[in-house]
């Protein structure tokens, strides 16, 4: 009886995450696959349920199998319930879709089979509906089923040595696999997959990528290291001139979100600063150059004879007016620690964009500043993506060469110590001032670099390129990546920036799955993907010393 | 070996004498005296100055272009409404930090929820006809909505509460707030996706409708205003009532000084958090309906900037502390109503000064203006 | 040679005066100890000497520099290096790096050089690398420079946090409480170290300490706290005897006092 129970409480659970979908319009999107892909979501949650009981529990077979049979039913009657409400409703002549602004007539009918004429005419859904929850309660009975396969021993096989040891080989070849995928598609009437589309390429050069991070970690320093580090940085040179535009426009974005979390990781990573305002020297950066270098601009119309910088030039101003912005930010937030922190530089932030957005005879207002120039280097234009892309790797090699150096210095220790004990830092004989300053204004640097960069890749900047969520995304890539961590910023910049640019086709659900993924990574994972080596011990030995060291 | 205490005196002026010169604050006149005041209160100093020249723009302001007094008293009316809405939003902040040391970034959009679980209430009640059919049904359909309002926020927040933070609570700070973003992202394109980008226009229930006049000044409330800041208020006090002098709030102030401790004195800390979220969501949810009803709007974006506000005065007031919470709110609505009149500036520096407020705050008082209370063994 | 003294140090918090009015004196090379019942306002002193609090009237003078109103950077730059009475390493760093960050006052080079790696840059770490090395060995930390330092056992932490002070090269050493939670076998040879610090590199000690055994082994003078004031000072015999000292931990209950008073309340008393 008890066990009913149970599966009556996981069938809930299941109904509660179909029904949710179900809302966000999945059946509308993805019209007639959507009963195979509830149908399979759904014997994946009875599977994920059923196997984390107890043994005893689980290797009862007729128990579980009964529990997978509840589960599929629930779910299935409960979906079908609310489709023939909003069916009846919808037969009336009420439109449900000013409440729920996806439960259209075609909502129902892909859930049960019709087309929107039968829904709205005569037609009974339910047929359609007994087929639904026919089909749920057999897929929660697969999945209960599945429970009983021995999975403990075949992944017992695996972690031993030989598995450990074909892992890492795998790990070696697999980045040369993707590449060899994406220059595959590139040949001729070639499909993989069934399809030649430029996503499926891009999605190879993201897997190369990220294949590589992984490469190059699980690889002993050695030789073996050293040649695959110029093998990869070859392909990885290479790879802009066999990209086609779109994707080199897509990995030019990445790469300034890399250079900014470069920057950013140097601020929040290293000297325990929660900056929640990065995007306005991002800004900063940006309108620098752009008010330099655009003939349009306030600076370049009223200086006489001033016919603006260019990108070179423009450069390094952008860098030291990005460097100051962040000096002139660190001095009032000295004093202030954590949350407060946090809260002040999101101000900030906001008080930048607004600022743009309002002083319109300077910045242009929501017009923004156009025609900025591209970079011109040895009289070749360079604003196309893919030399734009070039400079992006560039920088962000310029970049990581400089934070590596701070970082293993007495200032990146200075940092560290700090992150780990402001007062104890202090009276180790570290001038906090001076490191905090140092924290902003280099991160800042960098933002102002990313910002020159995007500036001319962009040709237009408006106030709104530089809201909040610009802040938001590079702060949650390095944490999504392993805080402290640079090739943890790069595999974040390809997850977070990278891989919703080819989920393009389900734009609308890129954000919710991206915030459905915060929340499992911070709770499965939170010292990120690729974690720093002394981030992952901190996090997992011992995680209640947060409220002990205070005083 | 051991000296003679006296000798301590002498040795110490002797030493003093040759070695350093006296130090300022030892110095006797009065010019010495301001200038050495100045450079010890450094940062008051400076907050002085800039409340002085802001002081001086207001007056130069005035003195070139008045408004007239009815302006003002709009302008006041219309601030604090939106104060008693930011004060019940920022009462989840403070109630949620004051013990949990955390940030809820998606306050704002459980809020939200709120507002859209009201607008639909509403919708629904003015298909049955009762929203404008007598004023004893209109004013039960506006108490149906807000309940409605403050039951679906409630329902998110304890999801919320559940699924994104409970896991985490032993986490290092950084982790939970970061999953609370990830909350907010999802909760506000889940209200896009699930209603829509269209903005939702509030029908006001005809008990709303209309306006006093205050005799013959020309000054004027209209009722929803009114309405607001009066049920605003009464929520305040009664959520005061329930943190002072119930068993739970007294529970959760246990919870707040030190769980540890309060778990040993047999508090059963998961049911205090629980209900530190019912009671912060339940205000949102309220706050969400009214600002609704304030803005005649509502959209999957409408909590975000409300929460940052929210959130703004409740650091304000001093966070963790509910009477800062309150008074926070007020003053950052009637600062953000007046401000940019005063300041000369157009309105939409409203948000500049909302923010810059909080920020000379924080400098100047880094504790918040009532200072914090229940935070204060915090880092 | 006075290294040390104050002269009518207060400080209050609040209503409450933590310090009341105290002269303090600390020759150089010698080894004197504070103690007193739990709240007696020594930690608060210990805080006022490194600059984490800021007096409120009197002076403490440095090798004849006034410390007044100086920040704790500036004050471990002069020469005086502490301990904490609840360890506070820099737990995620390794044993190494905390020596390191305790040596940042010898370290000259500026963060651009560190960029481009001049060759001061590379020497100087190499040297701080080397110096950090015979450190831990004076300390018996040898060989574990790498482990994380949340990872050792108690003692070495302990030891290690005295090392990360020695590393500063200090003329004056502030220990608080260096014995609290060890056993009398560690306590004795953490006495033993101690002396040797004073005798070999001739630095000076203050230290707080609740083990009376240890207090009077290994103390030269001593300072005994009560409310804040100073209620007596003298040799370890003198201050045996004394009857206001006796009435100070006895009077209040206390009488455990006189043995090992772990730093179970301490918490809550500053």
């Amino acid at each position: 009886m008890n066990n009913l129970k149970e599966g009556f409480r996981y069938g809930l659970i299941s109904y509660g995450i179909i029904l949710y979908l179900n809302l966000l319009g999945i059946p509308l999107n993805f019209g007639d696959i959507v009963l195979t892909i509830f149908s399979l979501l759904i014997g994946l949650l009875s599977f994920a349920f059923l196997r984390k009981r107890p043994n005893h529990l689980r290797k009862n077979l007729r128990n579980t199998l009964v529990q997978g049979l509840i589960i599929g039913l629930v779910s299935g009657l409960g979906l079908s319930i609310v489709t023939y409400i909003f069916a009846s409703l919808q037969k009336d002549g009420i439109n449900v879709a000013q409440v729920f602004a996806q439960v259209k007539p075609e909502h129902t009918g892909a859930l049960t089979g019709l087309t929107k004429e039968e829904v709205l005419g005569d037609v009974s859904v339910l047929p359609g509906l007994l087929q639904l929850t026919l089909l749920f309660t057999f897929a929660g009975f697969i999945g209960s089923a599945l429970t009983q396969l021995p999975v403990e021993k075949l992944r017992k096989q695996f972690d031993s040595k030989s598995g450990l040891k074909t892992i890492s080989r795998a790990l070696f070849v697999l980045p040369f696999f993707f590449y060899g995928l994406f220059m595959l598609l590139k040949v001729e009437g070639v499909q993989i997959a069934g399809t030649e589309e430029n996503n499926l390429g891009m999605l190879f050069i993201f897997l190369f990528i990220g294949a590589a991070l992984f490469a190059l970690r699980a690889v002993e320093p050695g030789r073996q290291k050293s040649i695959l580090v110029i093998l990869l940085v070859v392909l990885m040179l290479l790879l802009p001139h066999f990209a086609d535009l779109k994707q080199n426009a897509i990995l030019g974005v990445v790469g300034i979100f890399i250079v900014m979390g470069i920057g950013l990781n140097i601020v929040v990573g290293y000297a325990g600063l929660l900056d929640l305002g990065y995007v306005a020297f991002f800004a900063v950066g940006a309108y620098a150059y752009a008010l330099l270098s655009s003939p349009e601009s306030y600076v370049v119309l009223n200086l006489p004879g001033f016919e603006g910088v260019n990108f070179w030039a423009g450069l390094p101003i952008a860098i030291i007016i990005g460097a100051f912005a962040g000096f002139l930010l660190g001095v009032p937030v000295l004093r202030m620690r954590g949350d407060y922190l946090a809260i002040v530089t999101l101000g900030f932030g906001e008080i930048a964009r607004l600022l743009v957005l309002n002083l319109r005879d300077y910045t242009g207002g929501p017009g923004g500043v156009i025609n900025i120039p591209a970079p011109i280097l040895f009289g070749m234009d360079l604003g196309n993506p893919r030399d734009i892309l070039y400079i992006a790797m560039a920088f962000g090699l310029i970049v990581t060469f400089f934070t590596v150096r701070l970082r293993d210095s007495r200032l990146g220790r200075a940092w560290i110590a700090m992150r780990e004990d402001e007062d104890v830092a202090q009276a180790m004989g570290i001038n906090l001032v001076a490191i905090k300053l140092l924290a902003f204004a280099s991160g800042a640097a960098i933002a102002g670099m990313a910002g020159a960069l995007y500036a001319t890749r962009q040709v237009n900047i408006f106030p709104d390129n530089f809201a909040l969520d610009v802040s938001i995304n590079v702060l949650s890539l390095i944490i999504i990546g392993g805080i402290g961590s640079l090739e943890g910023v790069v595999l974040g910049a390809i997850v977070l920036i990278g891989l919703p640019e080819i989920l393009r086709t389900v734009d609308e659900y890129r954000i919710v799955a991206f915030g459905a993924l915060l929340v499992t990574m911070m709770i499965v994972r939170p010292e990120g993907i690729l974690p720093s080596t002394r981030r992952k011990r901190t996090l997992h030995v011992h995680e209640d010393s947060e409220s002990t060291s205070t005083k | 070996m051991i000296a003679p205490a006296d000798s301590n005196n002498t040795l110490a002026i002797q030493l003093l004498g040759i070695m350093e010169p006296i130090p300022q604050n030892l110095r006797q006149s009065s010019a010495g005296k301001i200038s050495s005041w100045i450079r010890k209160n450094f940062i008051t100093s400076l907050g002085i100055f800039i409340v002085v020249l802001l002081i001086w723009r207001i007056v130069s302001v005035a003195q070139q272009d008045s408004y007239p007094i009815q302006y003002w008293a709009f302008q006041l009316i219309n601030g604090l409404t939106l104060g008693g809405v930011y004060a019940l939003i920022a009462l989840g902040y403070t109630l949620v930090y004051g013990i949990l040391f955390m940030i809820n970034f998606a306050h704002g959009e459980v809020m939200m929820m709120g507002g859209f679980a009201g607008f639909f209430t509403l919708q629904l009640l003015t298909y049955l006809g009762w929203t404008n059919d007598t004023p004893f049904s209109s004013a039960i359909s506006v108490v149906v909505m807000m309940l409605a309002g403050m039951t679906v926020s409630v329902l998110t927040g304890v999801i919320l509460e559940r699924i994104a933070y409970r896991p985490l609570r032993a986490a290092p700070r950084l982790v939970p707030l970061i999953s609370a973003i990830g909350a907010s992202f999802f909760l506000q394109y889940t209200a896009l996706l699930m209603f829509g980008a269209i903005p939702h226009n509030y029908h006001k229930p005809s008990i709303f409708v209309g306006v006093w006049r205050i005799g013959e000044t020309g000054i004027i409330i209209s009722y929803t205003g009114a309405f607001i800041f009066v049920t605003s208020i009464i929520m305040m006090i009664g959520l005061y009532i329930i943190v002072q002098r119930t068993k739970l709030g007294r529970s959760m102030r246990a919870v707040a000084e030190d769980k540890q401790i309060a778990t040993l004195m047999g508090i059963d800390v998961d049911k205090v958090i629980v209900f530190t979220f019912i009671l912060g969501s339940a205000l949102a949810g309220a706050g969400g309906v009214m600002l609704g009803l304030h803005n005649t709007v509502i959209r999957f974006n409408s909590g975000f900037i409300p929460g940052l506000k929210a959130f703004t005065a409740a650091v304000l007031g001093g966070i963790g502390n509910i009477p800062g919470a309150m008074v926070g709110s007020l003053l950052l609505g009637i600062m953000e109503a007046l401000g940019p009149s005063a300041l000369g500036l157009p309105t939409e520096y409203k948000d500049v000064i909302a923010f810059s407020i909080l920020v000379l705050v924080l400098i100047f008082r880094p504790t918040g203006l009532l200072g914090e209370v229940l935070s204060n063994k915090k880092a | 040679m006075v290294v040390l003294s104050s002269q009518g140090v207060t400080k209050k918090f609040g209503g409450l005066v933590a310090v009341n009015n105290f002269d303090f004196e600390l020759p150089q090379g010698m080894i004197v100890s504070i103690i007193g019942p739990n709240g007696a306002g020594k930690t608060t002193f210990f805080n006022c000497i490194t600059g984490f609090y800021e007096i409120d009237e009197g002076i403490i003078l440095f090798d004849g520099l006034l410390l007044n109103g100086k920040s704790p950077d500036k004050i471990t730059r002069m020469g005086i290096a502490r301990t904490y009475q609840n360890i506070r390493l820099f737990a995620n760093m390794t044993v190494t790096e905390n020596i390191l960050v305790g040596a940042e006052p010898h370290l000259k080079s500026f963060w651009f050089e560190a960029i481009f790696q001049t060759r001061r840059v590379k020497l100087e770490e190499l040297e701080a690398q080397q110096d950090a090395q015979r450190m831990l060995n004076f300390v018996g930390l040898k060989g574990i420079g790498d482990q994380l330092a949340r990872n050792l056992p108690y003692g070495s932490q302990r030891r290690l946090e005295i090392a990360r002070a020695l590393a500063s090269k200090p003329k004056l050493l502030l220990l608080d409480e260096p014995t609290s939670g060890m056993n009398p076998q560690e306590s004795a040879e953490l006495m033993r170290f101690i002396r040797n610090l004073r005798d070999e590199l001739g630095i000076t000690i203050l230290l707080i300490e609740h083990d009376m055994r240890v207090v009077m082994a290994i103390s030269e003078n001593i300072y005994v706290m009560d409310f804040g004031t100073k209620i007596a000072e003298g040799t370890p015999n003198e201050i045996q005897r004394n009857p206001r000292v006796i009435e100070a931990y006895l009077g209040r209950g206390i009488a455990t006092g006189l043995k090992t008073q772990t730093a179970k309340t301490k918490a809550s008393n500053q």
